[in-house]
């Protein structure tokens, strides 16, 4: 942007890893079993986050040999909860199955400084 | 760094990783499930035969029971050969239309009730379903067991205070490699093999997760098991308990002694090997059983 600042922005998209969803459940003595179809033919969400960051570099004092910058950056900007994987379980309360997303990093804003002497 | 170290802490720690999703699941054709335990109690006249029909669904729904043409159980002593020296069948009917529950057909000329007197070591079982046009075959050998020497409440807990302990002993046959499956009702089952402690009496302790009520009656039953029965219990509650272990084995889908022989023309080697997709699920197995009923004390 100018010497002061500048922008950097960063953005992935990757459709699903392969997974392996029950395709159905049965029943055997009061037990419920889920059971499966061949491997990997189903896949996870589609992955994507934007991370953005700014850097700041502070007008140089020519007198000193530091150089030095501040970066701002947010990993993951829209908080996009993706998953990392999916497990079913039967939920204790209800009895009903149902199907957990496990995310990792949500949003995470970070603050740098990096300096050169 | 630092900050960005913290700020992953804090979302480590405060932010919750996990959440209850919609996922679609693909539709699969269902397929026939046999839940056909059947439990043999020496003294009584007649097994209870109570065989439950139902299809497969949706991870997300419960099993709808459903109608076969024909069951019957043929059941005999196989000789060397493979065949039935002697025969007896048990036609089954349904209970009340629409239950999906199977028992011996009440209004048949001749009693189709099995007789527990039928039931001895090496006596073969075989369950013939036809549902929808095709065919499938069972067979099971039927397991005795011994029966429970005692059975008593403990004090003791495994991980946190509201679990009841219940201790159950027995004594192993010694003259057989044996397996054994125990109920502990509300469908909680344990399996035992006799591996370390054959001949001997064993006792172990089982313990029940939700607080028991003071005053509350518990039956817990041990079953005789073939070793198929044994692993096919075994699979099923391993792939069903929620443990969440680093290092368990993928999940798969767990088939029982149920399959499809439509279409088979060599009826004297009844597999279908060639066929690898064609199952149905569940098991069928002749049991006996032995309960004994404590009350919970404080």
């Amino acid at each position: 942007m100018n010497e002061k600042w500048s922008f950097n922005a960063n953005f992935i998209y990757q459709t699903g890893q392969p997974t392996n969803y029950p395709i159905g459940q049965f029943e055997f003595e009061g037990v419920n079993v889920p059971y499966y179809g061949l491997r990997n033919k189903e896949r996870l969400p589609d992955y994507h986050r934007l991370d953005i960051s700014a850097i700041l570099t502070p007008k140089r004092n020519k007198r000193k040999k530091i150089q030095s910058e501040w970066v701002f950056s947010i990993y993951n900007a829209y908080s996009r909860r993706n998953a990392a994987s999916i497990n079913f379980r039967e939920n204790e309360d209800t009895g009903r199955n149902e199907a957990i997303r496990t995310s990792i990093f949500g949003i995470i804003p970070s603050v740098t400084y990096n300096f050169k002497f | 760094m630092k900050n960005l170290m913290a700020y992953m802490l804090i979302v480590l720690f405060l932010g919750s990783c996990e959440d209850v999703v919609d996922v679609d699941l693909p539709e699969v054709e269902t397929r026939l499930v046999v839940d056909g335990l059947l439990r043999v109690d020496k003294s009584e006249e007649f097994v209870d035969v109570r065989i439950t029909m139902r299809e497969t669904s949706v991870f997300f729904d419960e099993n709808q029971p459903t109608q076969v043409e024909s069951a019957v159980i043929v059941y005999g002593v196989l000789n060397d050969n493979g065949l039935f020296e002697s025969l007896a069948f048990s036609n089954l009917t349904e209970e009340s239309p629409g239950t999906g529950v199977y028992v011996p057909d009440p209004d048949f000329t001749t009693d189709q009730r099995i007789r527990t007197a039928a039931a001895e070591p090496d006596v073969t079982f075989i369950l013939q379903v036809t549902h929808k046009g095709k065919q499938y075959f069972a067979q099971t050998k039927y397991a005795p067991t011994v029966p429970l020497d005692n059975l008593e409440q403990g004090n003791d807990t495994l991980f946190d205070e509201e679990e009841t302990e219940i201790i159950v002993t027995f004594t192993d046959d010694g003259d057989n490699d044996n397996f054994y499956v125990f109920d502990f009702m509300n469908s909680e089952f344990q399996t035992v093999e006799d591996e370390f402690f054959q001949g001997q009496q064993f006792e172990f302790s089982y313990f029940y997760d939700e607080n028991l009520e003071v005053g509350q009656d518990i039956t817990v039953s041990i079953l005789g098991a073939t070793e198929d029965f044994y692993n096919y219990m075994d699979l099923i509650l391993e792939q069903t308990e929620n443990n969440g272990g680093v290092f368990q084995t993928p999940v798969a889908t767990v088939r029982g002694n149920v399959f499809d022989i439509t279409g088979l023309d060599n009826v004297t080697v009844l597999d279908n090997v060639e066929r690898p997709n064609d199952y149905a699920l569940g098991y069928f197995a002749v049991v006996q059983e032995f309960s004994r009923t404590l009350t919970i004390t404080e």
